[in-house]
């Protein structure tokens, strides 16, 4: 009887094992990847004067998404600065706004569907933002710096003795 | 971004090509359509905006639940007095019809002949031209004109009327398939209100349906259902009996706690037996009668010397015991309340089955107090502006009652000349009537028909122009709820939605806008922009009270408070408001003459041994649901049946005609046939077959179409003589085998 | 930490199957279509079972709707070769869906047949994807699916409740089917309270566990249907 059962259950653990590792692999392959943005924003500027990541993410100690700016918070300051030097991105900008729409920015990180992520909690918890998007609000282009697995969300839970029950992401 | 486009876009990717793809699903590189959007949401975030179901006469009110931009779900609203957070299955599937892939997106004209299909999309500035150039080619005769709906619900009705009367005395004809005409009529007659009563369940202990299907039925699934959870469970140490009397094993039967298997046809029997027993034994209300009613005498007399158990027990296939008990249980367990409704309140028996049941009622003592019914008061609305006087009315005949709707049903026995325009709304005669009553001839002979609706259905194809309207999410409307819960209650429905999802306008806006462009005596009547105004202005007479659920410092903000809330409804009376019988003494009638048309036997013939039954089906209703996927794949309560129809049958007649479940028979009446599947069930009389109502579509969408069968094409054609819409229950049907599967 | 549970009282139910649809729209189940629900691969989270005595003209009728009752030793825990099905802290019996690799071990050994397996790929006609609720992932094909007591609303009164600094409150939890349920029949709430409803329900003398024989330990307690005696008051079992 034990025998029966041995070899499907090896099989089904063995098919397990290849479909978990296809699943990361495919959500690390492009780690450091650096898409073009349709406006060359750079976080490193907007570091250096010391604007808050909250006043243009400003969700992210209130919701689970730590929002993108509409294109109206960044001209909210834009509108009244002289640029020092002729920009063909801050001309994008402003072609954007009058023309009443937004960004299309290119998105850096996504969880999938069945990870549900709440920045709130992890602000409350006094994580900092870099301990998850690495050095970006340090770097001139937005750049993919780390690796959502699994295995890197547990640790730091595990560490922190968050939960680690699967439906705390998983719903 | 368009609207459109950004709905498109921001799909979420769900399924799971997606799971090797989840790290980047397909369109989801922008982020924009996800974060920021026009309406400037923010992403998992929910809000819940107050609407209002028309999907019955229920007039629930809604919670719909807003996230990421788009409608995902809607709850029974807390706040509403007949909602109380509970909702239906047609309600839960509502948002579907919002998205619903066949959806009318623009106006179409007609290309081809009349019930093509052909269609051609045009602009609404084209369409609202193409509707003015045809309605001003009939000033010369404004009875050219004629309005066919549904039973219209909230001001709908009356901007309907107004626009007739404006137009110099256009024609309104209604068809309501399961209506409730009869029990309105027997109202009228009995109490001089013409009106479905409230039916206070909360506080009866006993109830007794004829006919009525209050839980899968079209009146108010939610309200029934929230009385009889309480009727049951809701006081400690009390429960409350139903029994439910029809030849059919109904949901609302199924509940029951006795089911009273009667004749088809024999109800007003049965009503007039259980009076009868009241009346001889003396159990009957004797302040009631003597106080607050006329005629019982001759009443009393006739029931007994007709109605006596053993004659009742012969007509209805009841034993004469068990109608015994039944009418002492009510006496001795009341109080106790009898409801009316569905197919024992159509054909030629159903206004005598709905005026002897309001009898019973008034015998039980049962109006105006707990556990009996009420009348609810109608919201105090303010009046809109009076229309000057149209112009030469008295000239025309038919305009002279032109703003009483005529049931449609009279109108096809005696098709009228001279109409030259037909708009319909709310409403499909070209499915709910037989094909039999002549509504295609009607049709036919009227030189241009426009239609409106949100989804293309068999009455539509027969148009020259389709109008198509937004749905309860993308629109202003209301709507008073009937039956309530004997308190006045309006409920409003606001747009979810900044914009509709497509180029759609609610038939109330449209009629302002044509009739702003038909001159000024027209633009005079209708003094509105928008039906937003038009609502406005009635509403602010619930402003005006300064009572009940919302109270504001002005009328703008009694609107804005009314539309988040859902509607206005007055406080709750500390105990029922007596019953003012509107009657020319001021009494109750008990009228006698309706009654003589009891026969009390449905024939059937050798050829057409059955008597078919239909149903209102708990999914789809009067089959206006049908086109939503969700209610289609909803396994029917009684038959299990998904997307399709069966024809079911007692253990009884299928032995004896040799059938067995699943066989695939042809079901004929004299009007036409059908095929079905046999399911063979315990709940029926051994010469009745059931079948529910909804499926057989021809043209409702790709989820409806060719899915089932239709029962109400075997229907008789309605007689008016009878007073009734489509007899649900009578007609004389064979079943024909055609294989085992 | 709570220990969810749920009430039902078959007594109020009267089959209107609210439930069952508005579960459906929760919890993104897409219909199976015509040619597949005829042979028997609808997924519904939660059913209403239609129970038949009596033969004409005495037929009683008793509906009962029937979802994962979630066990405190689940059979479906037991077999399945990957974990993707086992016990949360808070007494809920949680499918893992990436984890699922479709042995259908679990629904075998449900006892009951509450467990749908994906036969298909999940599917709407656009726009009809536009209902999909974003707070619960949707599956795919070749897994297995079920109940989940809307864990999904859980975690969002808990993240509300987390915010104001309270407890969540009893009755703030509602299941889909437990919102829309008209005739009330449907209770949710934290066993472990002894003051909330549902607890107090599940102390009914109506009340009972579904198969409790097999040692599973079910969290979902059913009310029995009461007979009608009349208007005395009826006796305390009642």
């Amino acid at each position: 009887m034990s025998r029966l059962r041995l070899t499907p259950t090896a099989l089904v653990l063995a098919a397990a094992v290849v479909f978990l590792g296809v699943l990361i692999s495919a959500c690390s392959s492009d780690v450091g990847a650096s898409p073009d943005q349709p406006v060359a924003f750079s976080h490193l500027i907007h570091g250096e004067n010391e604007i808050d990541c909250a006043y243009c993410h400003e969700y992210v100690d209130r919701y689970a998404v730590a929002g993108i700016p509409r294109v109206q918070v960044c001209m909210d300051c834009h509108e009244f600065m002289e640029p020092e030097a002729p920009s063909a991105d801050l001309d994008r900008l402003v072609e954007f706004s009058e023309a009443g729409e937004e960004i299309p920015w290119v998105r850096l990180y996504e969880l999938p569907d069945y990870t549900h992520f709440n920045h709130r909690w992890h602000i409350a918890a006094e994580v900092e933002c870099q301990t998850c998007h690495g050095e970006i609000g340090t770097s001139e282009r937005a750049t993919r710096h780390m690796v959502y697995d699994m295995d890197w969300c547990l640790t730091c839970h595990e560490e922190q003795e968050a939960s680690v029950d699967c439906l705390t992401c998983h719903t | 971004m368009k609207r459109r486009e950004f709905l498109k876009s921001s799909i979420v990717a769900g399924t799971a090509g997606v799971l090797l793809d989840a790290c980047t699903p397909p369109g989801s590189e922008q982020i924009i359509p996800l974060l920021i959007p026009e309406e400037q949401f923010i992403p998992g975030v929910e809000e819940f905006h107050a609407t209002t179901c028309f999907e019955c006469s229920g007039g629930c009110g809604l919670l719909s639940r807003k996230i990421d931009g788009r409608l995902v779900k809607v709850e029974g609203n807390p706040a509403h007095p007949i909602a109380q957070g509970g909702s239906c299955a047609r309600g839960q599937a509502l948002p579907q019809a919002m998205y619903h892939p066949d959806r009318l997106q623009s106006p179409l004209v007609r290309e081809g002949a009349r019930g093509e299909g052909r269609w051609t999309e045009i602009s609404w500035d084209d369409a609202l031209d193409r509707l003015t150039t045809e309605l001003t080619g009939l000033s010369s005769d404004p009875s050219g004109l004629a309005f066919l709906t549904g039973q219209l619900r909230g001001h709908r009705s009356a901007l309907v009327e107004r626009f007739a009367a404006g137009f110099g005395g256009a024609r309104h004809w209604v068809h309501e398939p399961f209506g409730d005409a009869a029990v309105r009529r027997a109202h009228l007659l009995a109490a001089g209100i013409d009106a479905f009563p409230a039916h206070d369940l909360e506080h009866a202990n006993y109830v007794v349906t004829f006919g009525a299907a209050l839980v899968e039925g079209s009146r108010s699934p939610v309200r029934f259902g929230r009385g009889l959870g309480h009727l049951r469970r809701g006081r400690p140490g009390q429960r409350g009996k139903l029994v439910a009397i029809g030849p059919y094993l109904s949901v609302t039967a199924a509940h029951a706690d006795e089911w009273v298997p009667a004749r088809p046809g024999s109800d007003a029997a049965l009503a007039l037996g259980l009076a009868h027993i009241l009346v001889r034994d003396g159990r009957h209300d004797e302040t009631f009668v003597t106080d607050r009613a006329t005629g019982f005498e001759a009443f009393r007399e006739r029931l007994l010397a007709d109605y006596a158990p053993e004659t009742v027990g012969e007509a209805t296939g009841v034993p004469a015991e068990q109608i015994e008990r039944l009418a002492h249980e009510m006496a001795d367990h009341g109080p106790a309340l009898v409801v009316a409704g569905d197919a024992a309140v159509t054909g030629p028996d159903g206004l005598a089955t709905a005026l002897a049941v309001a009898h019973l009622n008034a015998l039980l003592g049962g109006f105006g107090r707990p556990g009996g019914l009420n009348f609810d008061p109608p919201p105090p609305f303010a009046a809109w502006p009076a229309l000057e006087a149209a112009q030469d009315s008295e000239s025309e005949p038919d305009s002279a009652d032109s703003n009483t709707p005529r049931p449609l049903v009279e109108v096809l026995v005696d098709q009228p000349a001279g109409v030259g325009a037909l708009l319909v709304a709310a409403t499909n005669p070209f499915y709910t009537l037989p094909p039999a009553s002549g509504v295609a001839d009607l049709v036919a002979g009227i030189p241009f028909v426009a239609a409106f609706g949100s989804f293309a259905d068999e009455t539509t194809r027969w148009a020259d122009l389709i109008l198509p309207e937004p749905t309860t999410f993308e629109r202003f409307d209301d709507d008073v709820p009937a039956p309530g819960v004997g308190r006045a209650i309006a409920s409003l429905s606001g747009p979810v939605f900044v914009r509709p999802l497509y180029d759609t306008r609610s038939m109330p806006d449209v009629l302002l806008q044509v009739g702003q462009r038909l001159g000024d005596d027209m633009a005079a009547a209708l003094p509105w922009e928008t039906y937003e105004d038009a609502l406005q202005d009635a509403w602010a007479g619930l402003h005006d009270t300064q009572r009940g659920s919302v109270v504001e410092t002005t009328a703008g903000r009694f609107w804005r408070s009314a539309l988040e809330s859902g509607g206005w409804w007055d406080d709750a009376p500390e105990e029922p408001a007596p019953v003012e019988f509107a009657t020319s003494d001021g009494r109750y009638q008990f009228d006698l003459a309706p009654l003589s048309a009891t026969s009390g036997v449905v024939a059937t013939t050798a050829d057409r041994p059955f008597i078919l039954h239909v149903y209102p089906s708990l999914a789809f209703g009067d089959g206006r649901s049908a086109h939503l996927p969700f209610l289609q794949e909803l396994a029917d309560p009684m038959t299990g049946v998904r997307w399709g129809s069966v024809v079911e049958l007692s253990h009884m007649a299928a032995e004896e005609h040799d059938l067995v479940e699943g066989d695939a028979v042809v079901v004929a009446s004299a009007q036409g046939e059908l095929q079905a599947r046999v399911r063979v069930v315990a709940g029926l009389r051994p010469e009745v077959v059931a079948i529910g109502a909804g499926q057989g579509h021809t043209d409702y969408g790709r989820y409806a179409t060719d899915r089932g069968a239709n029962p109400l094409a075997l229907l008789a054609p309605p007689d008016p003589a009878d007073g009734a819409e489509l007899a649900l229950v009578g007609t004389a049907v064979s079943l024909r085998k055609l294989y085992t599967l | 930490m709570a220990d969810w549970g749920m009430a039902i009282d078959v007594d109020r139910c009267d089959g209107c199957n609210a439930c069952v649809v508005a579960c459906r729209t929760e919890n993104n189940v897409p219909p199976a279509g015509p040619d597949q629900a005829a042979i028997g691969r609808t997924i519904e989270w939660l059913r209403v079972e239609r129970h038949v005595d009596g033969e004409f003209p005495n037929v009683r009728v008793r509906f009962v709707p029937v979802m994962c009752v979630h066990c405190d030793e689940a059979p479906c825990a037991a077999v399945c070769p990957v974990s993707a099905t086992y016990e949360t802290p808070d007494g809920l019996n949680a499918q893992i869906h990436p984890r699922c690799i479709g042995t259908r071990a679990c629904a075998q050994a449900c006892p009951y047949t509450v467990r749908h397996f994906n036969w298909g790929e999940p599917s709407w006609e656009a726009p009809l994807e536009q209902t999909i609720n974003p707070d619960v992932a949707v599956r795919w094909k070749g897994i297995m699916e079920k109940c989940s007591f809307c864990v999904q609303r859980i975690r969002r009164a808990e993240d509300t409740a987390r915010g104001e600094e309270r407890e969540v409150a009893d009755g703030e939890v509602q299941p889909a089917c437990a919102q829309a349920c008209p005739a009330q029949a449907i209770v949710f709430g934290d066993l472990d309270d002894h003051e909330s409803a549902v607890s107090q329900l599940a102390e009914s003398p109506r009340a009972e566990r579904p198969m409790e024989e097999l040692g599973t330990g079910p969290r979902v307690f059913y009310l029995k249907e009461g007979d009608w005696r009349g208007s005395v008051r009826p006796r305390s079992s009642d």
